[in-house]
């Protein structure tokens, strides 16, 4: 196999457990999502060998990286793992040229030969002029375009970005992201993504791995991730409303909630999680017409205007946040604390087994 | 940096307790002064003496700071990154000649390496070779004295280095010892200058391991700090002549290495 293996368990010395497991393919993205403190940096600590693993495997193209059931552990720099740090760890001491070729002439190879590798990556990135410079010189998006043709240019088997674009500020990481999109498929082998941020998960990656409190809870594409969070972490990532509570024959009854709800799925019984997409409850001034059961009278909480989308957030009985137009807003006269009825069909409603991942407690209710 | 800066008043007692810390330096400077005989002061400093102690001082004390450069460094690192048992110990027996008289160091250095010392005894034999009263005994106390400064500087600059752009290094392919020498030394450049400056310019003030362990001859093992004392005993004249060129000498590197070498902040 070409691709990653990894099964990585460490316990750190504050009593913290990682225990997650997960393949990349070969020309695969996969990104590694979670919240702060999910175990993230470790799991990039261990892939990279600057800790080693205390049970588990790294298996990279066939070669046992970790492995201490067999006593392996090959040190980071006999692992060919290239790594986009978070907050790029340029050599400050060193031009842009130099930082790039660091690699292939830490690897034995010729100075020309080192350099003409090096420059053939920073005109692909397109820095070439930057060559000569020093990292201080660089703004955040230079600088990361430096980091990834480092680490490029040892020619990894496995690129590993951490928190890539994290460091940048909200303006540029939406270009940057459409750079690295293309800079990633240009890299054939496998390439695992670290990140807090959904949005660099969904748009840059082929599959998620969610991992919350050092475990995996949830892997899928990220089309099944926004369709069916499994935790409300992954719900309030895809900006999906995640209620719990339990289904007998479409009867939804909320934890904690005097409303109930109508659902078109009998398929799932008992214990569920309940998602509502933003855009499926409609909003209304009086009261509409419809199953009752899913039609009910609250208070705007919020309004926050979101680009082309208002999201405005929903008081008792049930907090949940909805989306519409902000012309249905000007129109509907919403403002904080505004009576409004709310409406959602019960083909839009869908539940999950609440049993789905290693999370034991079902989940309180979150808004998007 | 180029922002504009808004001076705010210093508080009086401050500036007071300040200047008397600073008359604690420049008086004796001044007293020295009136006490030079200016006009003599080419031919004394020209004469046999004060030459051969400049030169001597000044060839023991860059040997002493190159030879703590080469022997510190690796010390701070181990000391810094390698975790072994006793190594507070170790740590404290290396700073300990910053504490101890100089005068027990050269003493203990003379038991160690001198003609009836525990190793000085074996090479005399076996070579002929003495430490004791040669240049190469100089160099030697200027070592132990000096060496201790270079190591505590670096030792601390490598503890509050950040890590990971070692870690980086290391991922791309680079093994321990490129890492060193490519990354780690670059990035604590600064504190190992500082360091070699503070060793240089204890080297060349050192006096008691000096005398005790290398003797005080003419030409052979008399420093700048020995031809001082003697001096003092017997031509005052020569003694503050001498004084004023390890005045001069001190000065003119401390200020020209200031800019570039020590300086951490942007200072002037």
């Amino acid at each position: 196999m070409t691709g990653l293996d990894a099964h990585l368990v460490v316990q750190r010395p504050d009593g913290f457990v990682l225990d997650v497991e997960f393949a990349i393919a070969s020309g695969e993205t996969v990104a590694l999502l979670g919240p702060n403190g999910a175990g993230k940096s470790t799991a990039v600590e261990a892939l990279a060998g600057i800790t080693s693993v205390d049970r588990g495997r790294i298996t990279l193209g066939g070669r046992q990286l970790d492995s201490p059931s067999t006593n392996v552990f090959v040190p980071p720099e006999q692992r060919r793992i290239g790594v986009v740090f978070q907050d790029y760890l340029l050599f400050e001491h060193l031009s842009v040229l130099d930082n790039v070729m660091f690699g292939p002439v830490s690897l034995g190879q010729r100075r020309a030969e080192a350099q003409a590798r090096a420059q053939a990556l920073l005109e692909r990135l397109e820095i070439q002029d930057l060559a000569d410079r020093k990292p201080p010189q660089l703004s955040g998006g230079q600088a990361q375009r430096v980091a990834l043709a480092r680490a490029l240019a040892t020619e990894p088997d496995l690129l590993l970005l951490d928190e890539a674009l994290a460091a940048l500020d909200v303006a540029t990481r939406g270009t940057l992201r459409r750079v690295l999109a293309h800079h990633l498929a240009d890299f054939g082998g496998p390439r695992l993504l670290i990140t807090h941020d959904p949005t660099d998960a969904f748009l840059l990656a082929d599959r998620i791995v969610i991992i919350e409190n050092g475990q995996l809870t949830q892997v899928g594409s990220p089309e099944d991730i926004r369709r069916r969070p499994a935790t409300p972490y992954v719900a309030a990532l895809a900006g999906t409303n995640l209620l719990a509570g339990t289904n007998h024959g479409g009867l939804l009854t909320l934890q904690h909630r005097a409303q109930g709800l109508q659902t078109a799925d009998t398929t799932v019984e008992g214990s569920v999680l309940i998602t509502i997409h933003p855009t499926a409850i409609a909003l209304h001034r009086e009261q509409p017409s419809g199953s009752p059961r899913n039609t009910w009278q609250t208070t705007v909480a919020t309004v926050e205007p979101l680009g082309d989308t208002t999201r405005i957030t929903l008081a008792d009985p049930i907090p949940l946040g909805v989306d519409i137009t902000p012309g249905a807003t000007a129109a509907l006269d919403l403002r904080q604390g505004s009576a409004v009825w709310a409406s959602v069909k019960a083909t839009e409603i869908a539940v999950t087994p609440a049993a789905l991942g290693p999370r034991t407690n079902p989940p309180d209710e979150v808004g998007g | 940096m180029t922002s504009r800066r808004i001076r705010q008043r210093a508080p009086w007692q401050l500036l007071v307790l300040g200047a008397i810390g600073a008359a604690v330096f420049v008086l004796p400077l001044i007293g020295l002064a009136t006490r030079t005989p200016w006009s003599r002061l080419g031919e004394l400093v020209t004469s046999d003496v004060v030459v051969d102690a400049l030169r001597l001082s000044l060839i023991t004390s860059l040997l002493a700071a190159a030879i703590s450069l080469v022997l510190g460094v690796p010390l701070a690192w181990v000391l810094a990154r390698v975790d072994f048992p006793g190594r507070s110990v170790v740590r404290a027996i290396v700073t300990l000649p910053m504490v101890l008289p100089p005068v027990v160091g050269g003493a203990a250095l003379l038991f160690a390496l001198g003609r009836r010392g525990v190793v000085g005894e074996p090479l005399n034999d076996a070579t002929g070779f003495l430490l004791p009263f040669s240049i190469g005994g100089v160099v030697i106390a200027n070592v132990f004295v000096a060496m201790p400064f270079l190591v505590v500087t670096v030792e601390a600059a490598l503890r509050n280095l950040d890590g990971r752009h070692e870690a980086a290094a290391a991922t791309l392919g680079a093994s321990r010892l490129t890492v060193f020498r490519r990354i780690t030394l670059p990035m604590i450049g600064p504190s190992v200058r500082a360091g070699l400056v503070l060793a240089w310019a204890r080297a060349l003030g050192e006096f008691g391991a000096t005398v005790t362990f290398a003797g005080n001859l003419q030409g052979r093992t008399q420093t700048l700090p020995l031809a001082v004392f003697v001096a003092l005993e017997q031509d005052r004249d020569t003694a503050v002549a001498i004084s004023l060129v390890l005045v001069a000498v001190s000065l003119a590197v401390l200020l020209l290495l200031r800019d570039r070498w020590w300086s951490t902040g942007g200072d002037t």
